[in-house]
């Protein structure tokens, strides 16, 4: 009888300690019910195998099996995926969403669009009287604008450029101390488990890192049997291989490319590439992962595909592949056309030259390319100032074709023309559409002396020598249809639709990216709803669970009073 | 097996959801505040791009208007020129008609040429109009007066007008002369796009009065007692040279049949100038209908354009208004439901 009772308080004794346990387990999901990361713990428990007595057989009570963690590892994959995919999206559609404010529609806003307009129109009022120096101001003003408008416009992309490479030195920087924290969690579950009960809260930090991970870049996991798992990208590359982590970088002077070499960006100066070094200690040992993390996702891929990347032979920032170049390139093949087509039509006031598209053939003013040198100064429009350069390396007597342009863009050591760009004439009664107009002053960039053009604007003609037709006039140019080629842009139109063009491709990708994002977020929205689950915490659930147990533990004690009963119930019998 | 609701995501779902619907609602607020639909090249990206096409057109169409409008008041100014000249002609015409009868002697001949050298200053005037500060004959050298007198010689010749006044008589309106502008620019006209595709010539050569004014120097001086130069063959009129500044004084009473001769001469050139200043009016005239008709059709385009741009920019304000409302209401909804919803808890039962 003595044993019997004996029993019945050992088994009460262990459920109420099972009880405990398992509310105290309850009260920890409870308090993590907002913590990131945190998969909501289900106490394993089970019966303790019975005792056989003769023919009976006794239960001995509850036991507890161990504590684990509710997580499915497939759906926690298909979490990183989504979350890479919406990471790449997002940053896609941040940058996208800055690179199209310069185009908008509004028409207030004096967008490049607007300006081109704006120019040929004061061009087509200036043939209603050319020499009103009003009407001359207006084209002066016009194309000053024109020029500022693309400049704006070309430079605000360049920044955009800029600040997504300097931002891919921020994340190379957290995608390093993440990958070295898993490797670190990684060894801290090597050593703590050790074959035994896993250690929940490292390998719930060790998911939420990855997911942190999945933000930045595209990884895949595998599992080993020590705990510990291998990160790595899409070819194989390990970020971290058991308890060790390679950190990548960010360099402009990779091992595998000349130095200064490209990629380039639209401002000129040079873009990184993601390395990883795999010999410090060798000059030659830098392993190029860019093209592969642009291939990716997460917000390296986002921020890749923007930027653009390049391969080391290319020869101009033009060649790169991103969506802010392809933007740019447009903006550029219309300050290339200002250059180049509008210079070769437009016949300078003066007459010693006598050939179209000189401004002046005075000196130590600015020329094509912006030099100041024994180079007349050449057309409307030009470079800014720069290193010394040719305008004219065809010997066309100055008159800039796509092949001087390319040329003084490479003696000048700069790649674009759009964002250098401005307007000769600063002085309206230098620009050549009607009667002479005597200037006293001697101004560098604009004009020394006019003399005697009678040339009407509307009768300007091209220079025969490079095989163009005659034009009407410069306002003519405004609905002559050109072949524009550059990078990896091609379009066959007039200037003002190449503008339009534009509008329409950023507007696109723009919509695209914002599209891309929507349905990246839904899918990672229903897989984290998926996910959340199997492994996150309902309070209403661990209520009820807490109340069932919080009962449990009410009557294991009440058996144990129970048991203390019979057993003074046996002691006064014997007292 | 059920889905699992959690509170961290019910939340998480709940905030989202809450953020989104503020950001479509500030959206809406945006476009009612502006009136526009689409702004941003992303938000209709074809339309966008059409857009941009159709504000490009509606400034072309609206400059060709301004054009037009200068071209009018200018063409307008030319056909008032034209139509004063006219009269002088005419009245010319009729004093050389009566002047060049034998029965009017030299002295009666000589009071009427003052009133002629006066119709050919009136004349002179004429080619001389300005129209905002500018000579509307003078071309692209548009700051020069067409028509100067020219000085008697020794004294220099303005740059650009060739020859001295004439060389007699050395005095009085029959000794001045008025010499054509003929520096480079001054014959230019000018062509003015008025649409697309048509540009019109909106002024004329100031040569065209050149004939003319002659016509009543000689005219004039005939009256007054001299020759004028070259003489033959300038008879064929408009053929001939202009009058070189020479010509002396008819020999007495004896050259009464040569200044006749002369009068009549002078008569059929004033009669052809007349003409061609006349043909030049109806062209004028002409080229204003043109303008008319041209400022037609654009306003009839601009008013189009104005309208197709406005419907695929502009934000319909009741569609707009009613789903503010529509959104405002649903936003209410769920916040409303949101708070009640994440406030229901077994705990609150407990």
């Amino acid at each position: 009888m003595g044993n019997s009772i004996s029993s019945l308080l050992d088994i009460s004794g262990r459920a109420l300690a099972v009880q405990g346990q398992v509310v105290r387990v309850i009260g920890n999901n409870i308090a993590n019910v907002n913590t990131p990361g945190y998969s909501r713990r289900e106490v394993d428990i089970s019966t303790i195998d019975p005792t056989q007595v003769g023919e009976l057989t006794f239960g001995n009570g509850v036991q507890i099996l161990g504590v684990k963690r509710l997580s499915d590892d497939a759906v926690n994959g298909q979490l990183l995926r989504t979350t890479t995919e919406r990471a790449r999206t997002g940053m896609l559609d941040e940058y996208m969403s800055l690179a199209e404010i310069p185009f908008s529609v509004d028409q207030d806003l004096n967008n490049i669009g607007s300006q081109l307009s704006k120019f040929f129109s004061s061009l087509d009022d200036l043939s209603t009287n050319p020499s009103d120096v009003p009407l001359r101001t207006r084209v002066v003003d016009a194309g000053t604008d024109l020029v500022n408008s693309i400049r704006t416009t070309y430079t605000s992309l360049s920044e955009l450029q800029r600040q997504a490479n300097d931002r891919m030195v921020t994340t190379v920087t957290q995608i390093n101390g993440l990958t070295s924290q898993i490797a670190e969690v990684n060894r801290q579950i090597i050593e703590g488990e050790n074959g035994a009960q896993q250690n929940l809260g490292l390998r719930d930090k060790r998911d939420q890192l990855l997911r942190e991970l999945s933000e930045k870049v595209s990884t895949s996991t595998v599992q080993q049997s020590d705990g510990s798992i291998n990160v790595t990208l899409s070819s194989g590359f390990g970020l971290v291989v058991g308890t060790t982590s390679r950190a990548l970088e960010m360099t402009t002077n990779p091992s595998f490319a000349p130095p200064g070499d490209y990629p380039r960006g639209l401002d000129g100066n040079q873009l990184g590439f993601v390395v990883y070094d795999f010999d410090p200690t060798n000059t030659n040992s830098h392993i190029d992962l860019t093209q592969e993390l642009a291939a990716g996702g997460g917000e390296m891929a986002g921020l890749l595909q923007f930027r653009g990347t390049q391969g080391i032979t290319d020869t101009s920032s033009f060649d790169a592949v991103g969506k802010v170049v392809d933007i740019a390139t447009r903006i550029e093949l219309i300050a290339r056309d200002l250059v180049g087509r509008f210079n070769r039509t437009y016949v300078g006031p003066d007459e010693n030259t006598a050939l179209a598209g000189w401004q002046s053939s005075s000196t130590n003013i600015p020329d094509v390319a912006g030099n100041t040198s024994s180079t007349p100064v050449f057309g409307l429009f030009s470079f800014q100032t720069g290193a010394t350069g040719p305008s004219d390396t065809t010997g066309t007597t100055g008159l800039a074709d796509d092949t001087d342009i390319v040329a003084s863009l490479a003696a000048m050591n700069v790649g674009d023309v759009a964002g250098r760009l401005r307007f000769n004439v600063t002085d309206p009664r230098a620009f050549a559409a009607g009667r002479d107009l005597t200037i006293g002053t001697v101004t560098p960039g604009s004009i020394t002396a006019v003399t005697g053009d009678a040339t009407n604007i509307t009768g300007t003609v091209a220079n025969t020598a490079l095989g163009s037709t005659a034009y009407a006039g410069l306002a003519d140019l405004r609905s002559q249809v050109v072949s524009y080629t550059l990078g990896g842009v091609s379009f066959t139109g007039t200037i003002e639709q190449l503008y339009n063009q534009t509008v329409s491709y950023v507007g696109s990708e723009a919509n695209r990216a914002k599209r891309d994002l929507d349905v990246s977020i839904a899918r990672e929205s229903q897989v984290k709803e998926f996910q959340s689950s199997v492994s996150g915490v309902s309070l209403d659930e661990e209520f009820a669970s807490l109340i069932q147990f919080q009962k449990a533990f009410e009557a294991s004690a009440r058996m144990i009073r129970v048991g203390s009963e019979l057993f003074d119930s046996i002691l006064n019998i014997i007292n | 097996m059920s889905l699992r609701v959690t509170n961290l995501l019910a939340t998480q779902n709940f905030i989202g959801q809450m953020s989104q619907s503020r950001a479509e609602l500030e959206k809406l607020r945006d476009k009612v505040a502006s009136g526009v639909e689409v702004g941003r090249p992303s938000d209709e990206p074809g339309k966008a791009a059409a857009i941009a096409q159709l504000q490009s057109t509606l400034t072309r169409l609206e400059k060709h208007q301004e054009r037009i409008s200068y071209s009018t008041s200018l063409l307008s100014a030319q056909d008032g020129a034209l139509e004063s000249a006219e009269a002088v002609m005419l009245r010319v015409r009729e004093l050389g008609t009566q002047l060049a009868s034998e029965t009017i002697g030299a002295t009666q001949r000589a009071q009427a040429a003052e009133e002629i050298f006066s119709l050919r200053d009136q004349l002179v005037s004429l080619a001389n109009t300005q129209y905002l500060d500018v000579f509307i004959y003078g071309g692209t050298d548009d700051d020069d007066a067409p028509y100067q007198q020219l000085p008697q010689p020794p004294a220099p010749i303005a740059a650009g007008y060739s020859g001295p006044g004439y060389l007699a008589p050395v005095t009085g309106s029959a000794s001045l002369r008025y010499g054509w502008d003929q520096e480079a620019g001054t014959a230019t006209t000018r062509d003015v796009r008025i649409t697309d595709s048509e540009q019109l010539r909106i002024n004329s050569s100031g040569q065209l009065w050149a004939q003319p004014i002659a016509a009543l120097e000689r005219m004039g001086r005939a009256l007054a007692g001299y020759r004028t130069e070259p003489t033959l063959p300038y008879g064929a009129p408009g053929t001939g040279a202009l009058p070189d500044g020479n010509g002396a004084a008819y020999a007495g009473p004896t050259a009464l049949a040569e200044q006749t001769n002369d009068i009549l001469r002078a008569l059929d050139e004033v009669e052809f100038g007349r003409k061609a200043l006349n043909e030049e009016r109806l062209s004028v005239g002409a080229r204003l209908n043109r303008l008319s008709s041209a400022d037609q059709i654009l306003s009839s385009l601009v008013q189009r354009t104005t309208e197709a741009r406005s419907n695929l920019q502009d934000a319909d304000p009741f569609e707009t208004a009613s789903k503010l409302a529509d959104l405002q209401t649903s936003f209410q909804a769920l916040l409303a439901s949101g708070s009640r919803i994440n406030d229901l808890s077994l705990l609150n039962f407990l």
